[in-house]
């Protein structure tokens, strides 16, 4: 029951970690020198970047879908009512940050 | 020892609890309580005379600024007046008021007896006074730091800061520090466990949640200033190069570390307030408050985003848009959570039927400050925008909005809502109001025209400026309404002192709120409830008509005094964290004066480290030590106590032989600050290498690969080892846990060993290369950790041989496998860090 306590979290914590992941791939990326590498007609640290979010807001749309209908239910039915809503809350408010926080990998510059 | 005492009428029951609960007499007596409502004034008191000396500071800046080319204080002293003004209105009032808040108020909000770790209450208390006066000493002694109170390197480096201005700042800072830990850990594990019976998590009162959330992102927020602060030391006293960028440093990982506490301090600041606002404006509404679970939701984003935003307080250093966009769209978002428990609060405005009382007054000036700060915090969320106000009087303006507006207004709310229940007298209400509306007039007066001094172009910390500026009359007007607002603070300081001394007594409820600090006397009995409540709703005064009279004549639990050979025990029910249903009872230590020796000792070794007394380090940690080892030994017993009864007709056991005693939670909760240090240490490392300049290094570690594979054998060993001393332990084999404990410091012993022979044979001199100040602080947090753990185990090796260890009483072992089984997989990683970068660079 002590894990209970985490799941109000998960969504908020799936958040943080495509954040960090992203902004440590960039930080990365721009020291090595990705941007000068074409992939196609994009860059790589562009592609890099890009596929990262994407694929951070695919990951954790699965996720926030999996807390909302299997998660929080099963907590319910344990007598948990107020995490269930907070885990249904945190799933989709970490999925919505997510997109609205690495939305400028598709429109600002990479390394300047 | 007597399970079934009596049950006794409710003035005897009074005279047993409070003979158990109360201070020694004298001076003694005082110096060795550790009472939570004794340590939460205190908290309180010292907070308010720190605010006092701060405000006094910001007098003296506003008098330098009144008027242009200003002889009243030369750069050298009002460098050092901004200085401490900061840090003395974020470090010593700010967080230790909210502390001493929670100190005081959460056990009589959630029907506990006391707080978790009532000797690190007093632990925390000795520290923050020591800390705290260490560097209001340095203030009079003409050695305050000077830096500025984000203290940004290069500035505060050797070079730029010569003395020991920077050093106070550093180690008194870090001195308070360990008592906002302390606090972090006390506060979280206390809401999670030290409930009333029933208080399941949706029952639980608002403000506890906001301190339950504050709590945990201290755990996580302080530890890499705490880490700052050690490099930067280690950098001016040893030359270890982390910022110097000649020998691969760099100046922006301060940046990095300081911000990834400073912003979500701000919330840290903020969300404590906000449980005022959320507990205080119900009770003025006259009605519930609305959107309690948004509420918390809210609550719970907020400290997340708020560990999003640090990079926007460094948006002008040349950062790439990319990140700089990644930073703005978080510090956009931080205002939807914001402003859902701000429309919270004005529906249940709109809903109740307000009383325009004192405190309603205050959270009025709240809100009207408050919002105006989140808006200017917005626009400089825009990075154009940032980049144009940066580092002006407009950046001071909106932060002094958000600060003020929202925890000192929502504070004096608090003080005015509580002054009956902290003094049991009434304030003067006209007093009372003159003194808030000088206040928030005075306030408006200063930093509302602050704005424009910036958007005029004037920066901040400069000591003066010319007449042709054209700031001369904004500046004196802003100086005057400071002067107001400081006339507002006095009068409000005049009408605590004179209800104190002279008030009329309060009522017992004076506000008709439905939380538990109400159900008892006012001001409160040492014990807080002669018996503690069953709870079943968030308002139990308003649902139980009678529960105040029920508690004191003793019909809830633990209605009685339990006694052992040393006299009555100090005890308060531990509930299941989400159900709140009884879990067992915690037997909580009485008045000792080991906190105040021990923060003495903690002292005693920031002293040396600040005058470069090296000698005395090794004293001093010793002491330390010695005395940690006293402080655990003082508890325990040598038989199993099984279930007692605890009223009612339940019984439950005592929290030696139970699974998730309050130690437990503690050490897993300080485990995880402690591992958030050492994740900033390996950032730091990691931010290094990739980013700047002057690396890879001109020397680097010389792998070996039998040696690698003997230290991660060793410390593999020893997680394995604490492991099996424990499921021995569990298995009533407590002979053989001794050998595995012993076991497992031999294999500790020798991963530090190898480690330590490694890096003194083939590690480059640490003050070549930020590389290799970077390995060694590495090497050393791994050396100290593995310490820890050996003297933890030698300890569970006593403890199994002085029979306090059973299957049952197996707290004290499980508490010593965590910890080496955290020293094991520090030393791991360690050993990988140092080993893996070095085969690469040779492979490459």
């Amino acid at each position: 029951m002590r894990s209970a306590l985490l799941w109000p979290l998960a969504g908020l914590l799936g958040w943080a970690a495509a954040f960090v992941l992203v902004y440590a791939l960039h930080g990365l990326g721009c020291a090595s020198g990705w941007q000068h590498l074409p992939l196609g007609p994009v860059s790589l640290q562009r592609a890099v970047q890009a596929g990262s979010a994407a694929a951070s807001v695919a990951g954790l749309a699965l996720f926030a879908a999996w807390l909302h209908w299997r998660c929080a239910p099963a907590l319910a039915a344990r007598g948990e009512p107020l995490l269930a809503r907070l885990t249904r809350a945190s799933a989709w408010s970490g999925l919505a940050a997510t997109g609205w926080t690495l939305f400028p990998v598709f429109a600002t510059s990479t390394c300047r | 020892m007597s399970d079934a005492a009596p049950r006794l009428n409710a003035l005897r029951l009074h005279r047993a609890l409070d003979a158990v609960w109360r201070a020694g007499p004298g001076w003694r007596g005082w110096f060795a309580s550790v009472n939570h409502t004794d340590i939460g004034r205190r908290f309180i008191v010292a907070a308010f005379a720190f605010f006092a000396i701060g405000g006094v500071l910001a007098m003296l800046i506003r008098a330098q600024l009144a008027t242009p080319r200003s002889a009243f204080v030369g750069p050298e002293v009002y460098n050092q007046l901004f200085t401490m003004h900061g840090t003395i209105m974020m470090f010593l009032f700010a967080i230790p008021l909210f502390e001493g808040l929670a100190l005081y108020m959460l056990p009589k909000m959630l029907g506990s007896r006391d707080m978790a770790y009532p000797r690190l209450s007093a632990f925390g208390w000795w520290c923050y006074l020591f800390g705290g006066s260490m560097l209001i000493a340095a203030l009079l002694a003409g050695v305050a730091p000077d830096s500025g109170w984000f203290m940004y390197t290069p500035l505060s480096g050797r070079t730029h800061s010569p003395g020991i201005h920077a050093d106070v700042w550093l180690i008194g800072v870090t001195f308070v520090e360990v008592s906002a830990v302390c606090a972090a850990v006390e506060i979280t594990a206390s809401v999670l466990k030290l409930r009333a019976p029933g208080m399941s998590l949706d029952r639980m009162p608002l403000f506890a949640w906001y301190l339950l959330i504050t709590a945990a992102m201290m755990l996580v927020a302080f530890p890499p200033l705490i880490l700052g602060s050690i490099l930067l030391e280690v950098e001016r006293a040893f030359g270890w190069p982390f910022f110097e960028v000649a020998r691969g440093g760099d100046p922006l990982l301060w940046q990095h570390l300081f911000w990834l506490f400073g912003h979500p301090e701000v919330y840290i600041i903020f969300l404590p307030a906000a449980g005022v606002v959320s507990t205080v404006l119900p009770a003025m509404a006259r009605t519930p408050i609305l959107g309690y679970c948004w509420i918390v939701a809210a609550i719970i984003a907020l400290a997340f985003f708020s560990f999003g935003l640090w990079v926007h307080h460094m948006f002008t250093v040349g950062i790439p848009h990319m990140a700089l966009g990644f930073f703005s769209a978080a510090s956009a978002l931080v205002a939807v959570p914001t402003g859902v428990q701000v429309f919270a609060w004005l529906g249940t405005l709109w809903r109740g039927r307000p009383q325009m009382k004192l405190p309603m007054l205050y959270l009025t000036g709240f809100f009207v400050v408050f919002v105006m700060g989140g808006l200017t915090g917005v626009m400089l969320a825009v990075v154009p925008f940032n980049w144009q106000a940066h580092d002006t009087a407009f950046v001071t303006a909106h932060l002094h909005y958000v600060l003020v507006g929202g925890f000192v207004f929502p504070m004096l709310a608090a003080a005015c809502y509580w002054l009956p229940h902290f003094t049991g007298n009434e304030g003067n209400r006209r007093l009372g109001e003159l003194a808030f509306w000088l206040i928030f007039l005075g306030f408006h007066a200063t930093f509302l025209l602050m704005h424009g001094a910036g958007l005029m172009g004037m920066r901040r910390r400069i000591e003066t400026y010319a007449e042709a500026d054209g700031w001369t009359a904004i500046n004196l007007l802003a100086s005057f309404g400071a002067f107001v607002m400081a006339i507002g603070f006095a009068l409000f300081l005049i009408d605590v002192a004179l209800a104190l001394a002279l008030g009329r007594r309060a009522q017992r409820d004076p506000w008709q709120a439905g939380t538990l600090e109400w159900a008892m006397m006012t001001p409160p009995s040492t014990y807080n409830f002669a018996s503690q409540p069953r709870v079943a709703d968030r308002a139990p005064l308003d649902a139980q008509g009678a529960l105040r009279l029920a508690l004191a004549r003793g019909e809830g639990y633990l209605a009685r005094v339990r006694e052992d050979l040393r006299g009555g025990l100090r005890e308060t029910l531990a509930v299941h964290p989400t159900s709140g249903r009884i879990d067992h009872v915690v037997v909580l230590p009485g008045n000792t004066l080991l906190p105040l020796l021990t923060a003495v000792a903690v002292g005693v070794f920031f002293v040396a480290v600040l005058l470069k007394w090296f000698w005395l380090v090794p004293l001093a940690l010793a002491a330390v030590a010695a005395l940690a080892w006293r402080w655990a030994h003082e508890l325990g017993a040598t038989s199993d106590t099984g279930l007692i009864d605890i009223g009612l007709g339940e019984t439950a056991p005592v929290h030696r032989e139970s699974e998730e005693a309050p130690g437990w939670w503690g050490s897993r909760l300080l485990l995880v600050a402690d591992a958030t240090l050492f994740i900033s240490l390996l950032f730091g490392f990691a931010y290094l290498w990739t980013i700047a300049p002057n690396w890879p290094p001109p020397a680097m570690f010389a792998s070996r690969a039998a040696e690698f594979g003997l230290g991660a054998l060793a410390f593999a060993a020893a997680g394995v080892a604490a492991a099996r001393a424990c499921s021995a332990t569990a298995a009533t084999r407590t002979a053989q846990a001794g050998r595995w404990l012993l076991a497992a410091i031999m294999a500790l012993a020798l991963g530090v060993a190898v480690l330590l022979v490694a890096s003194l044979l083939r590690l480059p001199a640490p003050t070549s290369h930020a590389y290799a100040a970077c390995a060694a602080m590495l090497i050393a947090y791994a050396a100290v950790h593995a310490v820890i753990a050996m003297l933890m185990l030698a300890y569970g090796r006593v403890r199994i041989a002085s029979g306090h260890v059973s299957a049952a009483r197996s707290l004290e072992l499980r508490v010593a496998a965590q910890w080496s089984v955290y020293a094991a997989a520090v030393g791991l990683v360690t050993l990988a860090a140092l080993h893996v970068p070095a085969r690469l660079a040779g492979a490459c």
